[in-house]
Order: C-alpha cells, then structure tokens, then sequence
C-alpha cells in the first residue's frame, strides 16, 4: 500500500511536471502574442531570453521593430505545437502565421522558435530556419 | 626566376586547390603546365568532427550524384558556429527519427554589411557523400542518365551506423528521385529575412539586410572549387525553390551575381 501510494504520488508528480511545460510554453506564446500584437513590450524580459535579447542588437532595437509591426487583430490563442529537442534542455516550437503582404493574405508556415529554460522560466532563445 | 615562381605556385595549387585548405596562401594566378592560365581561388575549408547520432538513419551516395548547389540562410544570428548549428540540428530530430548530423554540408559565418564580425570562414558540415536533409522531405527531381546509371548500380544506399547498407526504392519515383540525394546544402549563417512574428530575430524593414560582395564572393568561390572537383555540379538554386520557405531570405535577389562571381572564377551554373 505504503509503495503504491509513492507510486502514485511519483506518477502524479511526472503528470504536474509535463503539464506545467504545456501551461508554461501556451503561456510564453500568448505573451508573445500580446507582444507582437498589441505592443505590450513590458513582456520582452519575460519571452526572450538574454542572449536573444543580446544577439538582436538590444531591446531598444528589437522595441523599435516591435513597433514597427503592423498591428493584428487579437487571437483567441497562440497556434503553436512544440516538443523537446533530443539534446540538452531546449525546445522547439512553431508557428502557424498569417502574413499580410500588401493586399494579399498567405500562410507561412515559419521556420521554428528554440525555447529554452533561462532561470528555471520558459524564453524564446531564437529562431532556425525550417530544415528541409 | 619565372619558372622557379610557376613551379612554386603550381606545386602548391595541386596541394591545396579543392581539399581542405587550412595554410593555403590567398588566390594568386597559376600557370599550369599543360593549360592556360586561368586564376585559382583558394577557398579555406576548416574541417572539424561534428557529433553525429549513432542512432540516425541516413543514405551514402556517390558525389557525382550531385547536380546542384542549394543556398540557404540559417535564420539564426551571424555569430552562430557551425558547431552550434550541428547542435541544434541533433536536436531537432524526435527520438523515433533523429537527425545524424547538421543538414548542410558547408557552412559560412560571414559579417553583417556594416559589421566586422564574426571572422569570414568556411567550415564543412555533413560530408559530401551522406545525403543531407535540406531541400524538401519528399520532392521530387528528375534524375539525368548518369544519376540513374549511380541508382541503377546500387549505389545509393541507407541505413544505420555500423549496420547494413541497402537500396530504400521509397526515394525514387519512376525516374524522379529525392532532391536530398542530388543536391547540398551551403548555409549562410544569419538571418536574411525581414522581421516577423514568426521572425523575431529578423532585419527592420526600413533596413534590408543584404548579403555583403564579401559574403557572396565566398559562396561563388566555394561553389566554383566544388564544380572544379565535381564537374557535375552544375546547378545553383535556393530552398525555397523546392520548399515553401523564406529561406533564404534576401540572398536570393543575389544569385545572379553569385554566379556572375563564380564566372570570374571559370564556373558557370544554371
């Protein structure tokens, strides 16, 4: 009893832990969301992490792209699907997009975002072009 | 004098001209022996071990399969190492289907136009004669008389490290064939697209980033000593020529003068 009870409790805990890596990526998204789209650039720190924010130039200058995005309606949630590298704590994510080029709406599937843990959080450490 | 200079300089360009180069002294004009002059640019490969995936499955192939040069950017920022890509490419397979190694086989680190770094250089990724993983999962090419005599012969084969070898019929169609198997991949590390939300790292809209003369010379270069080796390669596109991509971002308005570059050199592609 004493055993299946620890059992459980291990399994309950493995559960909570892949669960809050969902809850913490659909988080990170839609505050990159609410960044892209809405210009909430007090999120930056929290979505990207330092060498991103480093190797970009900045945060006055990805600030300054950010505002230069043309606005975009809302979603209800971010469109994203993610899993776990192979090798060492990163993963990856990608995006499902509407691109607005002058009048003509396409769909880009994009290339992949590389989510890593930065002080135990969830940030966006970059992108890779699509593979293949 | 003359002479003793030609012999010098031919002596080092048998040495040096098409293998990884590491001393080699920058282009000077060789008089071959038995030829014209024509001019010998040297093309410094660094050559280092990459880890690969025991586990992954992948195909050899006999270089002169390769008809065609790919060029992709890597969409990561400029200063990215060739071994960091390697990294991020074992990632990325699943545990079902992992990658053996990066998908490109060259890799270049090349600066930003107004910028000095990183140091320009040319590092070999996944050898020649392994398939790589970079022009669309299944399209489709036409295969010439020669690939087809190569596949024919059986000498296109899959399989696992220090496993058996075969033929896998799922990459050929008819007389179409995989476009993995007779192409490779050249990487120019940096992002060549415009920002995005599915580009966060990309240029500002107000300034195109542009590959620089430095950036594209490099790439005429390596693919004009890839032709000399491999007369077969005859071909130059892009990834999203095979695949719905903005790789590789801007350096696609510059193929033109690539291979207007590679021309200079004595090589001439499609």
């Amino acid at each position: 009893m004493h055993v299946q009870l620890t059992l459980l409790m291990v399994l309950m805990g493995m559960t909570s832990a892949i669960a809050a890596d969902e809850k913490s990526m659909t988080e990170l998204f839609h505050k990159y969301d609410m960044i892209m789209d809405q210009k909430k650039v007090e999120f930056i720190d929290e979505v990207f992490s330092g060498r991103f924010l480093r190797e970009s130039g900045g945060k006055k200058q990805l600030v300054e792209k950010i505002n230069e995005l043309a606005p975009m309606a809302p979603k209800s949630g971010p469109e994203i699907s993610w899993r776990k590298g192979l090798k060492g704590e990163v993963y990856f994510a990608r995006f499902r997009e509407r691109a607005h080029i002058k009048s003509k709406t396409t769909e880009n599937e994009g290339s992949e975002f590389i989510v890593i843990k930065e002080n135990g959080k969830l940030k966006i450490d970059g992108t890779i072009s699509d593979g293949d | 004098m003359k002479h003793i200079i030609g012999l010098v300089l031919t002596l080092l360009s048998s040495l040096c001209f098409g293998e990884d180069c590491v001393s080699c002294p920058p282009g000077p004009t060789v008089t071959r022996p038995n030829g014209p002059t024509w001019p010998v640019e040297f093309t410094r490969i660094r050559r280092i071990n990459l880890e690969r995936n025991p586990n992954a499955t992948f195909c050899r192939r006999p270089v002169e399969m390769v008809d065609t040069i790919v060029i992709h950017h890597s969409e990561t920022p400029s200063t990215h190492t060739t071994e960091r890509i390697n990294d991020f490419h074992l990632s990325r397979g699943t545990a079902a289907d992992p990658w053996l190694m990066i998908a490109y086989s060259y890799a270049i680190n090349s600066p930003y136009p107004g910028t000095s770094t990183p140091q320009s250089l040319v590092t070999e990724g996944r050898p020649l004669e392994i398939v790589g993983s970079h022009a669309g999962t299944g399209i489709l090419v036409p295969m010439n008389r020669d690939q087809q005599r190569l596949w024919n012969q059986g000498r296109i084969v899959c399989g696992r490290e220090g496993g058996p070898f075969r033929v896998d019929p799922s990459h050929i169609s008819g007389d179409r064939i995989k476009a993995n198997f007779t192409t490779i991949g050249i990487v120019v590390i940096g992002n060549y697209s415009p920002f995005s939300r599915s580009n966060p790292n990309g240029f500002s809209p107000r300034s195109p980033r542009n590959p620089t003369r430095e950036t594209q010379d490099l790439l005429a270069r390596l693919s004009c000593q890839l032709q000399k080796k491999y007369p077969g390669i005859r071909n130059i596109k892009w990834h999203s020529f095979y695949h719905p991509t903005s790789c590789p971002g801007t350096i696609i308005n510059y193929l033109g003068q690539i291979k207007a570059l590679a021309r200079n050199y004595g090589c001439t592609f499609n």
